[in-house]
């Protein structure tokens, strides 16, 4: 046996025991659907019905949306500066945080923590946000309303925890872009140190968020406009000197930011966020998106057994 | 026909039930037995928990739900461990799209990056520069311990190509070895 086989027996070994027969997670095994007999012919026909149906209707709606959309034309280069552009997006997010639910997908890598893909909801005083490993399964769950004031969800030790409470504001921003700029690359990750958000007090909603990002950016106007998930988009991309190496896109139509792209450095390799933000109306079914669902058979913890700090998903 | 009674003809429901509570607890005491050697097998793979926890889970999942198909029972272990190392070739696959996902530390590891050994950073972190296939056949070799036969079969090669991809992995990792050192 050489060397370098003896040292690697013994280092990964070691490093293995990183994981601890405490870490390991309780096994969670799915509704199998061997067991459900198959469809009657009945059954069967009914889907093949209603599969006729749906693409016929399917079909329908595509020739009348054709018809009702108007043909969407890039123009060249905006004539506007870009201080009137965050001038219009602050305004536009002034606008939005109590009228629309903000929907915003952050993926991010490196920096403090794995790459994950986080998706977050807020809409007045509502919040949620919802963590995914790289694999895409829920990490945590967690939300805050002021009915009941604060919710979190572990899907790793499947508990939950309801803290019940009065929401206070979001706690101020005393440091301005110093505190934004230390957030970097994840500008955008709910509940990071940072964020002003205790147990104590509502977490910033993401056009807050998102106010900071593009007032902090000290942003310039890229060449060309374009088109980000179907939306014509102005490009601002922050100055060599900014404290906040990113890029944003605010649509063209409503000047709130589409898309968010933030480097904790600017230079290729360094770890980076992206989110992209969506902007619904309150409808029913969009409410529903900000309530945390508490998944069958998970365990109920106190809330100050749940974290060993405030408003992290353990 | 009442329920009970059509249940009981036709062979679906109770022993149905009773077949998929059987196969839970089966999976659910293997779980108990090598979970926690399979996650670290994953982890020592990918360099993050979260998604060696993930990759075991989903393999477990897949164990139940596969039950009543699996031709041999004899060797569930074998099943998972292959189950495992796909697994974590896809989450390779996935973090290659996502640039430096599985190259950086994670935010556990800040703290066993400080208690750790400066020798065996140095090995994990050679480790991590191999490319997946070499990096899984030395990870099943050296950590796992298992016999070569074993290795192929969980790899899906041949014993010489377990042999030539480990022998390659060693050269690289003694090469990065000593340029760092």
């Amino acid at each position: 046996m050489t060397r370098l086989e003896d040292r690697l027996r013994r280092d990964l070994q070691a490093e293995a025991e990183h994981v601890t027969p405490l870490s390991v997670p309780r096994l969670r095994l799915e509704k199998s659907t061997r067991f459900r007999p198959a469809p009657s012919r009945i059954t069967r026909r009914r889907r093949r019905r209603l599969a006729v149906r749906w693409a016929a209707g399917a079909a329908a709606a595509l020739t009348a949306a054709a018809v009702a959309l108007p043909t969407l034309v890039l123009t060249g280069p905006p004539a506007v500066t870009a201080a009137y552009v965050v001038k219009r997006a602050d305004s536009a997010l002034s606008a939005a945080g109590p009228g629309k639910i903000a929907q915003m997908t952050t993926a991010s890598s490196g920096g403090v923590t794995a790459a994950t893909t986080t998706e977050e909801w807020s809409y007045g005083d509502q919040w949620r946000a919802v963590t995914y490993s790289l694999t895409g399964h829920p990490r945590s769950d967690e939300g805050s309303s002021t009915a009941s004031f604060y919710t979190a969800v572990s899907y790793r030790t499947q508990t939950w925890a309801h803290e019940p409470g009065s929401a206070a504001a979001p706690v101020p921003d005393s440091r301005g872009c110093e505190r934004v700029a230390a957030t970097l690359p994840l500008l955008l990750q709910p509940g990071l140190p940072g964020t002003g958000f205790s147990a104590s007090s509502l977490p910033e909603t993401v056009a807050t968020e998102l106010r900071s990002a593009i007032s902090c950016g000290a942003l310039i106007i890229a060449v060309g406009r374009q088109r980000v998930d179907g939306i014509e988009a102005i490009k601002l991309t922050s100055r060599q000197d900014s404290p906040i190496p990113e890029t944003i896109w605010v649509s063209a139509d409503t000047y709130l930011p589409v898309r968010v792209v933030a480097r904790s450095a600017d230079k290729p390799g360094a770890p980076w966020e992206t989110a992209d933000i969506n902007w619904l109306p309150p409808t029913a079914q969009n409410l529903a998106k900000l309530t945390v669902p508490i998944p069958a058979g998970f365990r109920q913890v106190p809330a100050g057994l749940y974290c060993a700090k405030p408003r992290y998903v353990c | 026909m009442p329920v009970w009674r059509s249940a009981a003809v036709t062979g679906h429901g109770r022993d149905g039930e009773a077949g998929e509570l059987d196969a839970a607890q089966e999976v659910a005491a293997l779980y108990e037995a090598h979970a926690l050697a399979l996650i670290r097998l994953a982890y020592i793979t990918l360099g993050d928990q979260q998604t060696a926890e993930d990759v075991v889970q989903d393999a477990f999942s897949g164990l139940y739900r596969a039950w009543h198909r699996l031709p041999d029972r004899a060797n569930l272990l074998g099943y998972l461990r292959v189950s495992v190392v796909n697994g974590c070739r896809t989450a390779h696959r996935r973090a290659r799209r996502k640039p430096a996902a599985l190259a950086e530390p994670d935010g556990a590891s800040a703290e066993s990056v400080v208690l750790a050994g400066e020798e065996r950073r140095a090995t994990v972190a050679a480790l991590k520069r191999l490319p997946p296939r070499q990096r899984e056949a030395i990870v099943l070799r050296y950590y796992a311990g298992l016999p070569e036969q074993e290795i192929a079969r969980v790899m899906g090669v041949t014993r010489g190509t377990v042999k030539s991809t480990t022998a390659r992995g060693m050269a690289t990792l003694g090469r990065i070895l000593r340029e760092e050192s």
